[in-house]
């Protein structure tokens, strides 16, 4: 697989998102969480900071460096390099997670990062959450 | 001697059972505990609908920086007018120094997002099941916010106004 680049990761995450969603699909913290992701073209993301956020999680993750919430707004996806697709599932865990962190843990997106921990070798917590995320990277690259 | 070793029993009991708490009327002027216990209690009797005496808490909160008692004179003001609350866990998630959010949570900004969520500015359930409110301002910016569960999610202000098409996606 090729490397993609942060537009075509987030993407990916979005549609590994909706897969979670259609497993179950219940409102409530996890079905916020989506909703705020959701990008509207020509716009950005539904909650504007969700964009930036992203942004912000690839770079630590490429980096090490943490991107301040005022800063967050001046990243574009030229600040940040291609990603495979490993990398881009740790970028979207780190994302989720920081989330999840800043509205006080909630258990239904906890259980959910439990599901989705990744140790490289040994693959996912639950082996289904690598399997959904390589097939919405397989579509991402397809439709490019 | 027996009563002189009375008289001294009784001077020891009475200052062992003297309550050694500030008085309600001096509190507030202490560190954060102090402070703590007054955030409690105006958070307690605003639960208890019981408004006059959260105020009169409030009043005891010298210490309290002039814009934490104005958030709270809010909150007190917003849950008499019925106003839909905050979920408190979602506070750092809403004030951020972003675009889209309000940088502070100030009593003013609470007021903005919590006066949107009326019947009158409902735009429709998005397709998660929030249930979306917004609304313009007069020099153009549009309030946002989401509700779910009885509690206010998230919210903000777009300076460019969303359609209700893309507000609800």
């Amino acid at each position: 697989m090729t490397a993609m680049n942060p537009e075509q990761t987030y993407q990916a995450v979005l549609g590994f998102l909706e897969m979670q969603w259609e497993q179950r699909p219940v409102p409530g913290e996890f079905g916020l969480f989506c909703d705020y992701c959701t990008y509207i073209p020509g716009k950005g993301t539904k909650d504007p900071a969700m964009w930036g956020d992203w942004l912000a999680a690839v770079k630590k993750l490429q980096t090490g460096v943490d991107v301040p919430d005022p800063a967050r707004d001046a990243l574009t996806p030229d600040a940040v390099k291609p990603l495979d697709s490993e990398q881009a599932y740790l970028a979207m865990f780190e994302f989720i997670k920081e989330y999840w962190e800043r509205v006080s843990r909630p258990a239904e997106i906890g259980d959910l990062l439990g599901r989705m921990r990744y140790s490289p070798g040994a693959g996912t917590a639950d082996p289904e959450m690598w399997k959904r995320w390589l097939a919405v990277v397989e579509k991402v690259q397809a439709n490019r | 001697m027996r009563r002189w070793m009375s008289v001294v029993l009784v001077a020891v009991v009475m200052t062992a059972c003297h309550p050694r708490y500030v008085p309600l009327d001096e509190r507030g002027v202490g560190g954060s505990g102090s402070l703590d216990s007054i955030r409690a209690r105006v958070l307690a009797c605003i639960a208890a609908r019981n408004y006059d005496q959260a105020r009169e808490y409030l009043k005891l909160a010298a210490d309290m920086s002039e814009e934490e008692q104005a958030r709270f004179e809010q909150m007190i003001s917003a849950a008499e007018r019925n106003l839909v609350p905050f979920l408190e866990k979602a506070l750092p998630h809403i004030f951020r120094q972003r675009a889209g959010h309000f940088a502070q949570d100030t009593a003013a900004a609470r007021e903005l997002i919590q006066a949107t969520v009326t019947e009158a500015n409902f735009v429709g359930l998005s397709s998660k099941g929030s249930q979306v409110y917004a609304r313009l301002l007069d020099a153009g910016a549009q309030i946002w916010v989401h509700v779910y569960n009885g509690t206010i999610r998230d919210g903000g202000r777009n300076d460019v106004p969303w359609s209700v098409a893309e507000l609800l996606q």
